[in-house]
C-alpha cells in the first residue's frame, strides 16, 4: 500500500504492493546529460491517489511525460498492470516491415532495368508488330526483356532488329518475314556465345554506296560478346538493386516502427491519460467536440471490428455527460479558445476522463490558480474520478490538491555533481 | 447503426438540407444556377463552357488541398503532381496506342485509386516531418514528377503528352445518341459532368469534416501532443489526409486530361500550378469549403474565363476607335494576380470566406 520515491541510485527501496497498477522501475531520464530523474521506484496500486511533489518542475514533468511517453527514458521501464507501455511485435508488424521492405526492393529494381525500356519492349513493340495481348504473349515479351534477347520494332515502314531494350539497332529490312528469319539467325549466335564460345554467323549486309556496296559482317566478335554479356547485366542490375531495396525498405521501416513503439498514442490506449500544466485544448473547436474526439477515439479503440465502426449517439450522451461532470455544461457550444484558465484545466480533465483510463496523470493542476479555485479543482477531481481510478498529480506545495491524496511522494532534489 | 449507415443517413440529410433553403445553405443556390445556367445561354455549348469546366475541375483539386492544408495543417506543395498523376494513368488505361483501353468509369476509379496508393506511399516515410520539411518533400516530389513525366518517354509521351484520350462515353449509344461523340461536340456534357463531380467532392468533403475522422484531423492540427495523449494516431491521421488530398486531386486529373483530351506538357503539372492552386485555397479561406471554391473562382475565373473576355473586348473597342492595339490585359495577368494576393492578405488574412474555426484559431494565437 506504500508508495515511495527515492532518487537514490543504488539503493532502490522495493516496496510490497500486491499488484500495482502502475509500477516504475529504475527510471532515469536524462536531460542532456545531467539526469532529472535518477533511478526512481514507483509503485502505485489501483484506485489510489498520489501527489508528487518536491524537487524541481522539470523532474515532476518529466515524470509524467516518461510515463505516457511523451518523453523517452534513458533507461528503466515504466508497466501499466504489468506490462510494458510499448508496442508488440505482433504478425502484422511483421507483415507490414516485409512488405514495405519488398516493395521498395521493386521500385529500386525497377529503376535499375529501366522502366521505359521495359514499357517499349512490353508494351509498344506488341503493338507494332500487332500482336495480341494476352497473359502469355505480355509474359513472353517480359521474359525476353530480362534475357536479353533481341527484337523487331518498326520504324517508317522498315523493320529493324533491336537489342530488347532498344538502345542499339543491328539492321533493318523491308520484310517482316525477312526480318524475323535473320533475327533469329543473331538470337541463336547470341545464345550459342553465352553458353560457350561459339561461332560467329555469317551473316551480313549491304552497306555503302549503291553504285559501290560493299558486304558487311553483321555480328563481328565485340558485338556477339556485348549481347551475349546483356542478360548477365540486366540479371546483375535487378537483383543488386532489388536486394539493396530491400534491405534499405526493412531498414527503413524497421527504424520507424522502433522509434514509433513508445508514442503517447500507445500508452493512451493502454489506458493512460493526462493534462498539461499550460493546458493543450483544442482551441478551435468547441467545448462539445474537445471532449466527442477523445470520446470518439476510446470507444474506437474498443470496438472489435476491423472497420472500427463506432455508436455515435452513445458518444453523443457520453460526451454531454463528462461535459456536464465538471460544470461546462452552460457553455459547451462556445469555442474552447474563448475559456479561462480554470475551465481550460476542467476541460482538459473532461477530455481525459473520456477516453475512459485506467490511469490519470494530472500535471500541475494548482498551477495559476487561487486558492478558492484549487478547493473547487480538489472537490471536482475527487467527484469525477471516483474510487477506480488512480490519479497521480504532480504539485509545487502542499494544498487542497494534495489533501485529496492518499498518499504524497516526494522527489528529493537531485544534487548536480 | 454502424459507419456505413451513418455515412448513407448523412449523405441522405445532406441532400434533403439540398433542397431546403437557408441562409446558412450555400450549395442550393449556388449550384442550382450553375446547373440551370447552360439552358438560357448557348455560350456554354461553346468556349465558355469549356473555360468554366476548367474551373470546376481545379476546384475539384483544391478541395483535394484544402482537405490536407486547411484541416489537418500539412502544408503541401505537389498537389498539381497529384492531378497530373491522376490524369496520366486515365490517358495509360484509355488511349488506343496502349493495348489496355478500358472504359472511362472504370479507367478513373483505377487511376484515383493508383494516385492514393502513391500519395500513401510518399505520405508514409514523411509522417515524423512536420511544417516546412513537409512541404519541401512535397516540393521535390512534384518537381519528381514532372521530370520523370518528361524523361519517360514512352510510358508518358514525353512533353507530348500522351493523347488522343477518347471521351467519356466513347462507344456507349443511349437511343441513338453517340455519347462520346456528344461530349467531342456540346462542352455541355463536359460541363454538367465536372459540375456533378464538384458536387459529390463537396459533399464528401464536408462528410468527412463532420464525421470523427475531421475532428481527430483538427485536433492533430491544433495540438499533436495533446492529441497523441487522448489515442490518436498522429501518423496514420495524416497519413489519411494525405491520401485522400492525394484521390481528389486525382480525380480532377482525370476530369482535365479526359476534357482536353491528351495529357498535354508535364510543365503544366509542375511547381506554379501547385502554388497557384494552394494560393487559391488561401485566399478563400483555409479549412472552408465556400471559402475554397470562391478563391479558385476568383483566382483561376479571372484567369481562364474573364481575361480572354475581356481581351476580346478590348481589342474590339480599341481596334474600333483607335485601329492599333495599344493595351492587352492578358499580359498583365500575373500582375493582377499578386496584388489581389498582397491585398487580400493585408485586409483578410484569414480569407475572404474563413471558417469560424480558423477564426478562432488565429484569435488563440494572437492572446
Amino acid at each position: 500500500m506504500t508508495s515511495e520515491g527515492s532518487m537514490k541510485s543504488g539503493n532502490p527501496s522495493v516496496l510490497p504492493a500486491d499488484n500495482p497498477l502502475l509500477s516504475i522501475d529504475r527510471l532515469t531520464v536524462q536531460s542532456g546529460t545531467l539526469p532529472v530523474i535518477d533511478s526512481l521506484e514507483l509503485d502505485v496500486p489501483a484506485g489510489r491517489r498520489v501527489a508528487v511533489v518536491g524537487s524541481g518542475r522539470g523532474s515532476r514533468a518529466a515524470l509524467l511525460d516518461a510515463i505516457c511517453g511523451l518523453r523517452s527514458a534513458t533507461s528503466g521501464s515504466v508497466r501499466l498492470n504489468g506490462h510494458r507501455l510499448k508496442q508488440a511485435f505482433s504478425a502484422k508488424t511483421f507483415w507490414g516491415i516485409l512488405c514495405t521492405g519488398v516493395l521498395v526492393g521493386l521500385l529500386f529494381a525497377a529503376a535499375a532495368v529501366d522502366i521505359d525500356r521495359l514499357w517499349l519492349a512490353v508494351v509498344k513493340r506488341g503493338l507494332v508488330v500487332e500482336e495480341p495481348f494476352t497473359i502469355t504473349t505480355v509474359g513472353k515479351r517480359l521474359r525476353s526483356y530480362f534475357r536479353a534477347e533481341l527484337a523487331i520494332d518498326r520504324l517508317a515502314g522498315n523493320w529493324r532488329i533491336v537489342t530488347a531494350d532498344g538502345r542499339e539497332v543491328l539492321a533493318v529490312r523491308r520484310d517482316l518475314s525477312e526480318a524475323r528469319e535473320l533475327r533469329n539467325q543473331m538470337q541463336a549466335a547470341v545464345t550459342a556465345r553465352r553458353i560457350g564460345p561459339g561461332v560467329i554467323p555469317d551473316i551480313t549486309d549491304l552497306v555503302g554506296d549503291a553504285n559501290e556496296p560493299q558486304r558487311e559482317l553483321l555480328l563481328d566478335e565485340a558485338t556477339l560478346d556485348r549481347l551475349a554479356a546483356g542478360k548477365r547485366r540486366i540479371r546483375f542490375r535487378g537483383w543488386s538493386a532489388f536486394t539493396f531495396g530491400l534491405f534499405l525498405g526493412l531498414g527503413m521501416s524497421w527504424t520507424i516502427w522502433q522509434r514509433g513503439r513508445r508514442l503517447p498514442e500507445v500508452a493512451a490506449s493502454a489506458g493512460v491519460a493526462r493534462t498539461f500544466r499550460v493546458p493543450r485544448v483544442f482551441p478551435a473547436m468547441t467545448i462539445f467536440e474537445n471532449v466527442l474526439v477523445a470520446v470518439e477515439q476510446g470507444v474506437r479503440r474498443k470496438s472489435s471490428s476491423w472497420w472500427r465502426l463506432i455508436n455515435k449517439s452513445y458518444c453523443i450522451a457520453r460526451t454531454e455527460e463528462l461535459v456536464r461532470s465538471v460544470g461546462l455544461a452552460h457553455q459547451s457550444f462556445i469555442f474552447a479558445s474563448d475559456l479561462s484558465l480554470y475551465e481550460r484545466r476542467c476541460l482538459e480533465i473532461a477530455r481525459g476522463l473520456a477516453m475512459s483510463p485506467r490511469v490519470l496523470l494530472v500535471d500541475e493542476p494548482a498551477d495559476g490558480m487561487v486558492a478558492k479555485q484549487q478547493e473547487l479543482l480538489a472537490n471536482l477531481l475527487e467527484e469525477v474520478c471516483g474510487k477506480e481510478l488512480t490519479l497521480v498529480l504532480t504539485s509545487a506545495s502542499e494544498g487542497p490538491l494534495t489533501e485529496i491524496c492518499d498518499n504524497t511522494v516526494s522527489l528529493s532534489p537531485h544534487a548536480i555533481e | 447503426m454502424n459507419l456505413y449507415q451513418n455515412f448513407l443517413a448523412y449523405f441522405l440529410h445532406c441532400s434533403s438540407c439540398f433542397l431546403h433553403w437557408s441562409k446558412r445553405n450555400w450549395e442550393t443556390p449556388v449550384f442550382t444556377v450553375l446547373a440551370l445556367a447552360p439552358l438560357f445561354h448557348s455560350a456554354f455549348a461553346g468556349g465558355l463552357g469549356g473555360q468554366i469546366t476548367s474551373v470546376f475541375i481545379i476546384c475539384i483539386a483544391a478541395l483535394g488541398l484544402n482537405v490536407m492544408v486547411g484541416f489537418t495543417g500539412l502544408l503541401h506543395l505537389g498537389i498539381a503532381s497529384f492531378f497530373g498523376l491522376g490524369g496520366l494513368f486515365l490517358a495509360i488505361l484509355t488511349v488506343p496506342m496502349n493495348p489496355l483501353e478500358i472504359g472511362f468509369l472504370a479507367a478513373v476509379l483505377v487511376s484515383v485509386g493508383i494516385t492514393a496508393m502513391i500519395g500513401t506511399l510518399l505520405g508514409s516515410p514523411t509522417l515524423r516531418l512536420r511544417g516546412d520539411y513537409l512541404a519541401i518533400v512535397t516540393l521535390g516530389f512534384g518537381e519528381v514528377v514532372r521530370v520523370l513525366f518528361l524523361n519517360l518517354e514512352n510510358v508518358t509521351g514525353g512533353t507530348q503528352g500522351l493523347g488522343p484520350v477518347p471521351p467519356p462515353g466513347f462507344g456507349v449509344f443511349i437511343t441513338g445518341i453517340d455519347l462520346g461523340r456528344e461530349f467531342v461536340v456540346d462542352s455541355r456534357w463536359f460541363y454538367y459532368l465536372s459540375l456533378i463531380m464538384l458536387f459529390f467532392a463537396v459533399m464528401f468533403v464536408r462528410i468527412l469534416e463532420k464525421s470523427s475522422l475531421g475532428r481527430a484531423w483538427i485536433a492533430v492540427r491544433e495540438e499533436p501532443l495533446a492529441a497523441a495523449t487522448i489515442g490518436i494516431s498522429v501518423a496514420k491521421v495524416r497519413l489519411s489526409a494525405f491520401t485522400i488530398a492525394a484521390a481528389i486531386a486525382g480525380l480532377a486529373g482525370c476530369l482535365s486530361v479526359a476534357s482536353i483530351g491528351t495529357t498535354g506538357d508535364p510543365n503544366a503539372f509542375g511547381f506554379n500550378r501547385s502554388v497557384a492552386i494552394l494560393c487559391a485555397v488561401i485566399i478563400g479561406g483555409l479549412g472552408s469549403v465556400p471559402g475554397t471554391l470562391v478563391g479558385v473562382t476568383i483566382l483561376f475565373g479571372f484567369d481562364i474565363v474573364v481575361i480572354p473576355l475581356v481581351d476580346a473586348w478590348m481589342q474590339r473597342l480599341q481596334s474600333q476607335v483607335f485601329e492599333i492595339n495599344l493595351f492587352a490585359l492578358g499580359s498583365w495577368r500575373l500582375a493582377l494576380v499578386g496584388i489581389a494576393l498582397i491585398v487580400v492578405m493585408r485586409f483578410r488574412p484569414v480569407g475572404l470566406i474563413p471558417s469560424r474555426r480558423f477564426a478562432a484559431e488565429l484569435q488563440e494565437a494572437q492572446q
